[in-house]
């Protein structure tokens, strides 16, 4: 459930990474740094619930 | 045997965060705070036995309930602030990591005054 998690998280990375610099290198500096933010935004939407739920267990677990 | 589990997914996490922390650092603290939240989920588990066994001992030795329940605040408190206490210092915030420790310490004595007050109510009944 949360182990292929991180592989999705690595391969954006690594996605948005490359294509920031092929961007950058041939002149579309906005676009790099669009692409970056889309990236960003991604990987907030998958992680953003887990965080979510981890709280969510912890107050229910240890009663805060 | 689920040691080897927690081992290889931390060094598998780490190992996809490095190349990933030269060229955009925020992916490797994403990265590291999914592998926290994987781990936790083993310890969840492990959390779980120990809750049973100690629910089940409080029939043996009638332990007063709430403060089991003190200790399990305390705990829940203690381990929210130590996972983001390390994710601040991961990523270099030092002064943010200082305040969040500060805070947990101060609210864990918040939450142990009670019993001092009524250890102190105690001893003054004796004398």
């Amino acid at each position: 459930m949360s182990v292929n998690l991180i592989f999705k998280i690595a391969a954006v990375g690594i996605l948005v990474t490359v294509l920031s610099q092929v961007l950058k290198h041939s002149g579309r500096e906005e676009h790099a740094f669009l692409i970056s933010l889309a990236g960003l935004m991604i990987v907030l939407f998958w992680i953003i619930p887990y965080i979510y739920d981890l709280f969510e267990t912890m107050k229910s677990l240890f009663v805060l | 045997m689920d040691i080897l589990k927690i081992g290889i997914l931390g060094i598998v996490g780490v190992l996809l965060a490095v190349p990933l922390k030269m060229h955009k650092a925020e992916y490797s603290l994403f990265i590291s705070m999914a592998v926290c939240i994987c781990i936790f989920v083993y310890i969840i588990s492990k959390i779980e036995i120990i809750y049973n066994y100690v629910n089940s001992l409080q029939t043996l030795l009638p332990i007063d309930e709430e403060y089991l329940e003190m200790i399990l605040k305390m705990l829940g408190i203690t381990y929210v602030s130590e996972f983001s206490v390390n994710l601040c210092k991961d990523a270099g915030y030092g002064a943010i990591a200082g305040q969040i420790e500060m805070f947990a310490k101060i609210s864990i004595l918040v939450i142990s005054m009670p019993v001092l007050m009524s250890f102190v109510n105690m001893i003054g009944e004796f004398l």
